[in-house]
C-alpha cells in the first residue's frame, strides 16, 4: 500500500530528485516496517536539509513506531509548528496518533491534511475509518459523500455511503443509495452480494417502523434473498406484528422444518395460537398445548427437547410418568447434562415433590435391586452412579447440603474415577462454606485427567479464593508454628526409616507451606505457559477471569501494587478489543460484509457494559484512593508497575500499551484537584456500567469527598431507586446530606447550587 | 484406541486405550480402590516407560478395569509376562470386564514382534479365592507359594499362579 499516491511529488518539489528519491525510499521502508533503514534515509536527508519538514514528521512517525514514544512525538510536534502549510506532514502527523491510537486526534490531524489539500482520497478514507471507530456519524455522511462523488465507479463507495446513512439513521436515504446502487451495478453482482443489499433495504424499512412496506418489500423481492432464514424470520416479525396470525403460523411452520430442535419456534407456535408462555394456564390450555406438542414428537420421535417442553405443560400423574421416562433415557444414555436439563422445573414446589419421590424410589430400587422402581429389568452399574449423582444436585439446589454430600460421597467410592463426581462435591463444599476442602478435592479430580481445560481453570479459580478467605497468622500463633515445625525435624531425624510414606509425606509437606497462590499459578501453567517465556501467557490471550480473581485476592491481602496491575490489565484489554475493531471499518466495506459489519457495531455499542470491566474500574479506584494521600506508596507503585511490564529484552522502549489507562501518579500531586484522574475512572465506569451498585457506592464515597456534588448526586439518585432497602444505601445518603450541609457553599458553581440544594433534600 | 468388537453386552462395548501420563490418576484411583496395596510414583514411572504393556478398559465413557504387566527377560532364558496390576472396580465385577481385559492383554503379549513370550505370571494372596479361580478359570495354576511376600498384608503369603503361552492349548472359558 503506497500511502503517498495522492500528490506527494508536488508536496515534495522543493527537493533535488536524488533526495526526493531518498524520501521515497524512506517512505518504502517504513511501511515494510525496516525502521532502522527508515532512519538512516532521513538522516541522510536531514543532512542537506535540516528543516525539512516532511523528513521530520516521518522520522517522528518511524520513532513511535519503534516505541521510541516521546522522542518522535517531541520531533514531529516540532517539524509541524514549522509546517502548518503542508498536508503530507499532517497526514504523518495523524499516522503518528493512529499509532498511538489516539484517535480524536488523529482525525483532526488528518482534517488538517484535508484543508490543505482537498480531496485526497488516501486522507478521507482514513478519516472516514476514523469516524466510523469513533461513532461520529454525521461527518462520517460528509466523509463518504465526499468519497462517493469522487469515485462512483467504485461499488463499495456507493456500500459505504448508504451504511454511513444507516448509522446516522437516515434510513429512507439509506435505502434510495442502495437502489440507485443496485441500478448501477445489476449486472456484474453476484447473488449474496444482490441478497446483502435487499436485507439491507429491509432492515432500513423495519428501523423506520415501516412494517407493512417491509412485508411487501419481502414478498417482492423473495426470490433475491439467499439466506432462507432470515427471510422466514422476518416474515414472522411482520406478520405477528399486523397480528396477521394464519400466515406467520404458517411461515413459523416452514421455519421450523428448518430447524426442528429450535425450542423457541414452538413456543412461538404455542403463543400465536393463544397459549403463553410463563403465565398460569387453564386445564383446556394446557390440554390444548399437550395435543399439540404430541404431534410435533409424532413427527420427531427422538427430540428430546420436545419431550421437555411437553413436561412443562404436565402435571401430578402425568408429570411423574413423563418425568420418569425422559430421567430414564438421560440415564440409561449416560448423559451427565440430567440436571441442568430438569433445573427449570425447582421453581415449581409441585413439580420439585414430585421429583423427589421419583429419585428417592428409584435410588433405593436401583440400590437393592438393580432395576428402577416397578420395573423387573436389571440396568447397569452406571445407571446407579448417574442417578447418585443426579440427586445429590437435587439434594443440593433443594439447600439439603448434608444429604447432597453424603450421595455425593457414596457416588465417588462406587466409582472414584469420573471428574464431574469431584466438581459437584467441590461446589457442595463450597455451599457449605469449606473453600480448602473444596479446592482439594477439585483438584483431585483433576488429577484424574490431566488434559481437562475445564477442571484445571475450575481448580485455579478454587483456589485462588480459598486463599483470600485465610486468616494471616497472628504473632503469637507465629512462634507456636515455628515451635511445632522444631519438634517436628527433631522427630525426623530420629525415625531412620525412609518409607514411601515419609517420602510422600514429607514432599506433602513441602507443598503445603508454599503459598496457595503460587501453587494456583503452577496449576494454572500447565494449559497456560508461554512458550517463549516460560510464564504465563493469561495477558496475551486476554484471560480476564484469572486477572479479576487474581486481582481481588491480591486487595484482600493488602497486596496493592500487585492488585493494581491485575486490574490495570483487564481494564487495558477492553481498549484493545474496542480498538482491534479499527481496522474493520475499511476491510468490511472492501470484502462487501456489510450485514457483519453492521452487527458488530451494533455489538459494540455494549462492549463496556460488562461486570469484568465494572470491577477493574472499582478495583484501580480503590486501590488508588488508599494511597491518594501517600506519596511515597504512589511512587513504589509506579516503580512496581513499570518494572513489571519491562520484558527483559527492552532497552530503552517504553511499554507499548502504557498510554491506555496509565494513570502518571507523578501529575496527581502536581494537580490542583488530586482526585481528578480517579474520577475519571468512575465516571467512565458508571457511564458504561450504571447499575453495578458497588461502583456507585465507592464512587459517591469519591465524589463527596472531592466535592463532585452534581456526579454524587446522580449516584444518590440511582441508589434511591434501585437499592433503597440496603443499609448501606442510607447511609452514603445520609453521608451527603451532612458533607453539602458542612461544605463552603461559596465554592460552588452558582448556576447549580439551587439544584444541588433541591436534590438533596428530597433524598 | 482399541474396540473389542465383541462384548458381554453388545450395545456398549468396552474401549481400550493405552496408559497415558494425563490419566494416570485414574490409573491410580482405580487401583487403590482396587488392591490392598499401595503402588508409589516409581511404579506409575516404569508404567509409563512402556505403556503398550499397559490397558484401560472403559464401560460406557467410565474407566473401570485397568491392567498393567512387564515384559521380563532373563539372560539364555525365555521371555515371561508378569502381570503386576489387573484390576475392575468393585460395582462393575461379574459383568465379563476381567476376562476381556486379561484376554487383551494375553493377545498383545503374543503378538509382540520379535521374541516369543512363553509365559504369563502374576502374585495373588493366599486368602484371594476369587481371584485364584478367577485365573485358573483362564488356564493359570497355582505354582508354589511365597511366605511373607505382602510386608503390610495379613495373610502375608502368596501364591504364585502361571500360565504356559507357548503351547496351542486350551483356550480360555467363555
Amino acid at each position: 500500500v503506497n500511502m503517498f499516491q495522492y500528490g506527494a511529488e508536488d508536496a515534495l518539489g522543493k527537493l533535488p530528485n536524488r533526495d526526493k528519491t531518498l524520501f521515497k525510499d524512506m517512505v518504502t521502508a517504513y511501511e515494510n516496517k525496516q525502521y532502522k533503514e527508515a532512519l538512516k534515509k532521513g538522516k541522510k536527508i536531514l543532512e542537506k536539509h535540516p528543516e525539512h519538514g516532511e523528513t521530520l514528521c516521518l522520522k517522528g512517525l518511524v520513532l513511535v513506531s519503534m516505541n521510541k514514544r516521546r522522542e518522535g512525538e517531541d520531533i514531529a510536534k516540532q517539524a509541524i509548528y514549522k509546517n502548518m502549510k503542508s498536508f503530507l506532514c499532517w497526514q504523518m502527523y495523524g499516522l503518528m496518533f493512529m499509532a498511538e491510537k489516539e484517535y480524536a486526534q488523529a482525525k483532526s490531524a488528518f482534517k488538517m491534511a484535508l484543508n490543505n489539500h482537498k480531496g485526497n482520497l488516501q486522507v478521507l478514507r482514513d478519516v472516514a475509518a476514523l469516524e466510523a471507530h469513533l461513532r461520529d456519524y454525521d461527518s462520517l455522511v460528509e466523509t463518504r459523500r465526499q468519497l462517493l462523488q469522487a469515485k462512483p465507479q467504485i461499488p463499495n463507495y456507493w456500500a459505504g455511503f448508504g451504511i454511513a446513512n444507516y448509522l446516522k439513521g437516515e434510513y429512507e436515504e439509506a435505502r434510495k443509495i442502495m437502489d440507485s446502487y443496485l441500478l448501477s451495478f445489476n449486472e456484474s453482482m453476484k447473488t449474496n452480494e444482490a441478497s446483502e443489499i435487499v436485507q439491507f433495504q429491509m432492515m432500513c424499512l423495519l428501523k423506520e417502523n415501516k412494517i407493512s412496506e417491509a412485508l411487501n418489500f419481502l414478498i417482492e423481492k423473495e426470490k433475491t434473498f439467499a439466506d432462507q432464514t432470515i427471510l422466514l424470520e422476518n416474515k414472522i416479525k411482520c406478520y405477528t406484528h399486523l397480528k396477521n396470525n394464519e400466515k406467520a403460523i404458517e411461515c413459523l411452520e416452514q421455519l421450523r422444518e428448518r430447524h426442528p430442535e429450535n425450542i423457541d419456534l414452538y413456543v412461538q407456535i404455542l403463543e400465536l395460537k393463544g397459549i403463553k408462555a410463563n403465565v398460569e394456564l387453564s386445564k383446556e390450555e394446557e390440554e390444548k398445548a399437550i395435543k399439540l406438542i404430541d404431534e410435533y414428537i409424532q413427527q420427531h420421535p427422538r427430540s428430546m427437547n420436545l419431550k421437555l417442553m411437553k413436561l412443562k405443560f404436565l402435571g401430578g400423574e402425568a408429570f411423574k410418568k413423563a418425568c420418569f421416562e425422559y430421567i430414564k433415557a438421560f440415564l440409561i444414555k449416560g448423559v451427565p447434562s440430567l440436571f441442568s436439563s430438569l433445573k427449570i422445573f425447582y421453581k415449581t414446589s409441585s413439580k420439585v415433590e414430585i421429583l423427589q419421590k421419583l429419585i428417592d424410589e428409584n435410588l433405593q430400587s436401583l440400590k437393592e435391586k438393580q432395576t428402577f422402581e416397578g420395573e423387573e429389568e436389571l440396568q447397569d452399574p452406571t445407571i446407579y452412579l448417574w442417578m447418585l449423582m443426579f440427586a445429590a444436585q437435587h439434594y443440593k439446589i433443594i439447600g439439603n447440603l448434608e444429604k447432597a454430600l453424603e450421595l455425593i460421597n457414596e457416588a465417588i467410592t462406587h466409582t472414584s474415577t469420573l471428574p464431574e463426581l469431584y466438581v459437584i462435591k467441590a461446589r457442595i463444599l463450597k455451599h457449605l462454606n469449606k473453600p480448602d476442602e473444596a479446592w482439594r478435592t477439585l483438584n483431585e479430580g483433576r488429577e484424574l485427567d490431566l488434559a481437562d481445560r475445564y477442571m484445571n481453570a475450575r481448580t485455579v479459580k478454587y483456589m485462588i479464593r480459598a486463599y483470600s478467605t485465610h486468616v494471616p497468622l497472628k504473632e503469637d500463633e507465629k512462634e507456636k508454628e515455628k515451635e511445632k515445625e522444631k519438634e517436628e525435624k527433631k522427630e525426623e531425624k530420629e525415625d531412620e526409616e525412609d518409607t514411601w510414606q515419609k517420602r510422600e509425606e514429607k514432599e506433602r509437606k513441602e507443598e503445603e507451606k508454599r503459598d496457595l497462590l503460587e501453587r494456583a499459578e503452577d496449576v494454572m501453567t500447565l494449559f497456560s505457559r508461554d512458550h517463549r517465556e516460560g510464564q504465563l501467557n493469561v495477558h496475551i490471550m486476554q484471560c480476564m477471569w484469572y486477572e479479576i480473581e487474581m486481582a481481588k485476592a491480591h486487595f484482600l491481602k493488602d497486596q496493592i501494587p500487585k492488585s493494581m496491575q491485575m486490574f490495570k490489565y483487564v481494564y487495558r484489554h477492553f481498549h484493545n478489543i474496542f480498538n482491534d475493531q479499527y481496522n474493520y471499518h475499511g476491510y468490511a466495506l472492501r470484502r462487501g460484509n456489510f450485514l457483519a459489519y453492521l452487527d458488530m457495531i451494533e455489538a459494540t455499542e455494549k462492549h463496556y457494559q460488562n461486570n469484568y470491566f465494572a470491577e477493574a474500574c472499582l478495583g484501580m479506584i480503590k486501590c488508588l484512593r488508599l494511597y491518594s494521600k501517600d506519596e511515597k506508596k504512589y511512587i513504589e507503585m509506579q516503580k512496581t508497575l513499570k518494572m513489571s511490564t519491562k520484558k527483559k529484552d527492552d532497552k530503552e522502549e517504553d511499554d507499548p500499551d502504557a498510554k491506555l489507562g496509565d494513570i502518571d501518579f507523578y501529575d496527581i500531586q502536581t494537580e490542583k484537584n488530586p482526585y481528578q484522574q480517579i474520577i475519571s475512572l468512575a465516571i467512565e465506569g458508571l457511564k458504561h456500567n450504571p447499575k453495578f451498585k458497588e461502583l456507585h457506592f465507592e464512587a459517591m464515597d469519591l465524589f463527596i469527598e472531592s466535592k463532585k456534588w452534581g456526579q454524587a448526586i446522580r449516584s444518590a439518585i440511582f441508589l434511591k431507586e434501585n437499592h433503597s432497602n440496603l443499609s448501606q444505601t442510607k447511609e452514603c445518603l445520609e453521608k451527603l446530606a451532612t458533607e453539602f450541609g458542612k461544605c463552603d457553599k461559596t465554592k460552588i458553581n452558582k448556576n447549580f447550587l439551587p439544584e444541588y440544594e433541591k436534590e438533596i433534600a428530597s433524598l | 484406541l482399541f474396540v473389542v468388537a465383541m462384548g458381554e453386552s453388545g450395545m456398549h462395548p468396552l474401549v481400550f486405550t493405552e496408559m497415558s501420563a494425563k490419566v494416570i490418576g485414574q490409573v491410580k484411583a482405580l487401583n487403590a480402590a482396587v488392591f490392598p496395596i499401595h503402588y508409589d510414583d516409581s511404579f506409575y514411572d516404569s508404567v509409563l516407560a512402556t505403556p503398550h504393556l499397559t490397558r484401560l478398559a472403559y464401560h460406557r465413557g467410565i474407566l473401570v478395569g485397568a491392567a498393567c504387566c512387564r515384559l521380563e527377560r532373563e539372560a539364555n532364558q525365555p521371555s515371561k509376562v508378569y502381570i503386576a496390576t489387573l484390576g475392575v472396580l468393585a460395582p462393575y465385577r461379574s459383568m465379563g470386564f476381567g476376562s476381556q481385559l486379561l484376554r487383551e492383554i494375553l493377545t498383545m503379549v503374543q503378538s509382540l514382534g520379535g521374541e516369543t513370550v512363553t509365559q504369563a505370571y502374576l502374585h495373588v494372596q493366599v486368602n484371594n479365592d476369587e481371584a485364584r479361580r478367577f485365573y485358573e478359570r483362564h488356564g493359570f495354576c497355582v505354582s508354589h507359594e511365597i511366605p511373607n511376600y505382602y510386608v503390610r498384608l495379613v495373610p502375608a503369603d502368596c501364591h504364585v499362579l502361571v500360565k504356559d503361552l507357548t503351547s496351542a492349548g486350551p483356550s480360555s472359558s467363555a
